[in-house]
């Protein structure tokens, strides 16, 4: 097959073109725009839900728990929830990545968006685990009131392992991330 | 009710006039399940208006709306991939394994196609973008405008896409003789 059959091979693809008309080629742009930017505002609504739900939870705990350091425990969760909530909002804005950036050329851009990839996920136990860790802390220890023989082990060894775990495989992809990056820089050498 | 056009919306107009088609088959090229084609699809297209708030012409409009759709694309591809998957197969190790159960009922052209989609699915992101860049008719100087590679190697992967390409199609024929 020589050049020219290949590319014709590709390009006759049925790409399924709806725009016949100039007329209806706007209405679906106008359309675009509008589910783009309703698009947007749902995927920053989402992302701050869960940590309101655990604010409410924990902060309902807050008043009606009997055990003081249950107490104390749900008021630096409803705390912590708060830092993740800013967290996100803060990183959200990193997450979506820049118009600038969509427009650079693909070593640059592939490169970057690597790097952030593979720097989120090595610390992505510290701005989304990190701030509740004390406030669960407190939390357990209340739990084994009055007699801390009793301590909770099975229960905070549900928590703690899965983290663990997840902890393990977000440093293991971003080993592997970090392999693509050796390959891409040899490219551009 | 009209619908009252931004500058930016206008520029994504115009920019989807001029490359819809286009943009269909970079999804092709990315996505391998026709089913999740049209989803990178509409991320390619919300790219491409958010990236036109910022178009002031630094480069021509094709070269741009290709940058973005391929930079989408690519992150698509590495977002959703396995583990296991993000070792891609660089043009130096390639080896295909076509299927060989392929529906007899097919036609040449068809079979044809789907080795050649079966090709670009199997590369790294970089080759893939160059395959694509290539397939589109875009020349090396415009690719590598794209890309960010220099024409030089821009040439030396074509070449060797090219040739596996070549050989891949020559060891299939020998095969169904």
């Amino acid at each position: 097959m020589n050049d020219e059959n290949l590319k014709s091979l590709w390009q006759s693809q049925n790409t399924n073109n709806p725009s016949s008309s100039m007329q209806v080629f706007e209405q679906q742009v106008a359309q675009d725009v509008i589910s783009f930017r309703h698009k947007i505002a749902s995927r920053n609504r989402q992302e701050s839900i869960c940590a309101l739900i655990v604010m409410l939870i924990f902060g309902y705990y807050c008043w009606t728990l009997p055990e003081f350091f249950m107490r104390v425990g749900s008021g630096l969760i409803v705390l912590g929830s708060a830092v993740i909530l800013y967290q996100l909002q803060f990183r959200a804005a990193l997450q979506e990545l820049s118009a600038e950036q969509l427009g650079q050329p693909f070593l640059i851009y592939y490169r970057s968006e690597l790097m952030r990839q593979r720097n989120m996920l090595r610390n992505i136990w510290f701005y989304q685990f990190g701030p509740v860790v004390p406030g669960i802390s407190v939390f357990f220890w209340g739990m084994a009131q009055p007699n801390p023989a009793d301590f909770p082990w099975q229960i905070t060894s549900v928590v703690i392992i899965p983290f663990l775990v997840v902890l393990a495989m977000n440093l293991n992809t971003a080993r592997k991330i970090q392999i693509e990056i050796n390959k891409l820089d040899q490219e551009i050498e | 009710m009209k619908h009252s056009f931004l500058p930016q919306d206008l520029l994504y107009q115009q920019a989807l006039a001029a490359h819809e088609s286009e943009l269909v088959r970079v999804a092709a090229g990315y996505e391998r399940d026709p089913a999740k084609r049209p989803d990178l699809l509409q991320d390619i297209h919300l790219a491409i208006w958010r990236s036109m708030a910022v178009f002031k012409e630094q480069c021509s409009l094709r070269t741009w709306v290709y940058r973005v759709a391929h930079n989408v694309g690519a992150t698509h591809v590495q977002r959703n991939m396995r583990p296991a998957e993000r070792n891609h197969t660089d043009l130096d190790a390639l080896a295909l394994h076509i299927d060989e159960s392929t529906d007899v009922a097919c036609s040449d052209r068809q079979l044809d196609f789907a080795r050649v989609m079966q090709f670009i699915h199997s590369l790294g992101p970089l080759d893939r973008e160059v395959m694509l860049l290539y397939l589109e008719g875009i020349d090396a100087a415009t690719s590598s405008d794209i890309t960010g590679l220099s024409v030089r190697n821009i040439a030396t992967k074509i070449h060797r896409i090219k040739h596996l390409l070549g050989t891949m199609f020559n060891s299939e024929g020998n095969h169904h003789e």
